[in-house]
């Protein structure tokens, strides 16, 4: 016996009696057919990939997956350990003059400054305001009329608007 | 000139497919009796012998002959029987009454009732799972305890205390059996 009990030669060969008693079966006779049958349906890998295109295609999926991702976290971590600064620019403010367009000034006549607050809520105060508005607006307006157009319609209106306020005064 | 298993195995990982035929015929009874002493049926034995040969096969490539090819074999054995046990979900005693004695006919059968092997077959199927684990691996495959203890996952010592006292008890079983008669 390989596993000698403790030198015990009755129990030595009471083990060799129970290895008697259990002696190994013959295999029946298609057993190694059977076995070989086996191993041959079980295709190696290699022959699975060169046969299926569908096992090629998962199997590409799987890598480019698995090289993926840590390759994502890879280009991560190099954009956060190095951030771009923001960029500061300035632009110069543009002047008036830098716009090459042709303004006119235009110099009102009347400039009404308001003397005090409580200007701001008289009635009389905000009505010649508005006259005063209306006017500047009309001589804005016909500021690119030649001089003498300009004199007329001026001359024009003037007139009509006394004939309106005589006509208001004679009712 | 004998060839040492583990060469056999060697040899087929090297292209001999002759080393692997010669590993069948040398270690296929064996499994049979091992995976038939588990308490299954003759076919399955069998097929679990096959399976044991299958995995043998693949891992052919990868085996380096660290130890003796017995323990790595049974140790296969072993694996592919708790396997077998879960997916059938049984215990280790299997799916029915042992069929040991399928190659004797039943006539011889009644006869051999009284004989000494018939008896100590008896005593050791009447032992627990873990006992018989034990005297199968230690006694009829003749592994180490070392290896026993590998395959078990149990400290050498406690294998070689285990496997002295089982022996005592059955041999006492036996006295008492052969008194009896």
């Amino acid at each position: 016996m390989k596993n000698s009990s403790n030198n015990d030669p009755q129990l030595d060969d009471f083990a060799l009696m129970l290895q008697e008693a259990h002696p190994n079966p013959s295999l029946s006779e298609d057993f190694d057919q059977q076995l070989f049958d086996a191993i041959e349906s079980v295709p190696p890998l290699r022959n699975v990939f060169q046969q299926s295109l569908f096992m090629r295609v998962a199997a590409a999926l799987l890598l480019v997956c698995m090289l993926g991702v840590p390759a994502a976290a890879f280009m991560g971590i190099i954009q956060l350990s190095a951030p771009k600064p923001p960029v500061l620019s300035f632009m110069p403010a543009t002047t008036i003059d830098d716009l090459n367009v042709d303004i006119q000034a235009i110099e009102p006549e009347n400039v009404v400054v308001p003397p005090v607050d409580e200007y701001l809520n008289d009635p009389l105060y905000q009505k010649t305001v508005s006259a005063l508005s209306a006017q500047n607006s009309f001589r804005l307006l016909l500021q690119p009329l030649p001089n003498e157009f300009q004199a007329k319609i001026i001359d024009f209106f003037d007139e009509l608007s006394a004939v309106m306020a005589d006509s208001k005064l004679n009712r | 000139m004998t060839r040492k298993p583990e060469d056999l195995l060697t040899r087929f990982s090297q292209g001999d497919g002759a080393a692997f035929v010669e590993l069948v015929e040398t270690f296929g009874p064996r499994l049979k009796g091992f995976f038939l002493r588990k308490g299954v049926q003759v076919s399955t034995a069998e097929d679990l012998s096959q399976h044991v040969f299958i995995r043998l096969y693949k891992t052919a490539a990868r085996y380096q002959a660290r130890g003796r090819f017995e323990a790595f074999c049974f140790q296969v054995a072993h694996n592919i029987f708790i396997d077998y046990c879960r997916t059938k979900k049984l215990s280790f005693h299997g799916e029915d009454v042992p069929e040991q004695s399928d190659d004797r006919d039943q006539a011889s059968e009644r006869v051999e009732d009284q004989d000494r092997n018939q008896v100590l077959r008896k005593i050791l199927a009447e032992q627990d799972e873990q006992t018989q684990q034990l005297i199968e691996l230690a006694v009829l495959q003749q592994l180490s305890y070392a290896e026993v203890s590998q395959i078990l996952g149990i400290p050498v010592g406690t294998v070689k205390s285990r496997v002295y006292y089982v022996l005592r008890r059955m041999r006492r079983e036996f006295k008492k059996y052969e008194q009896d008669l």
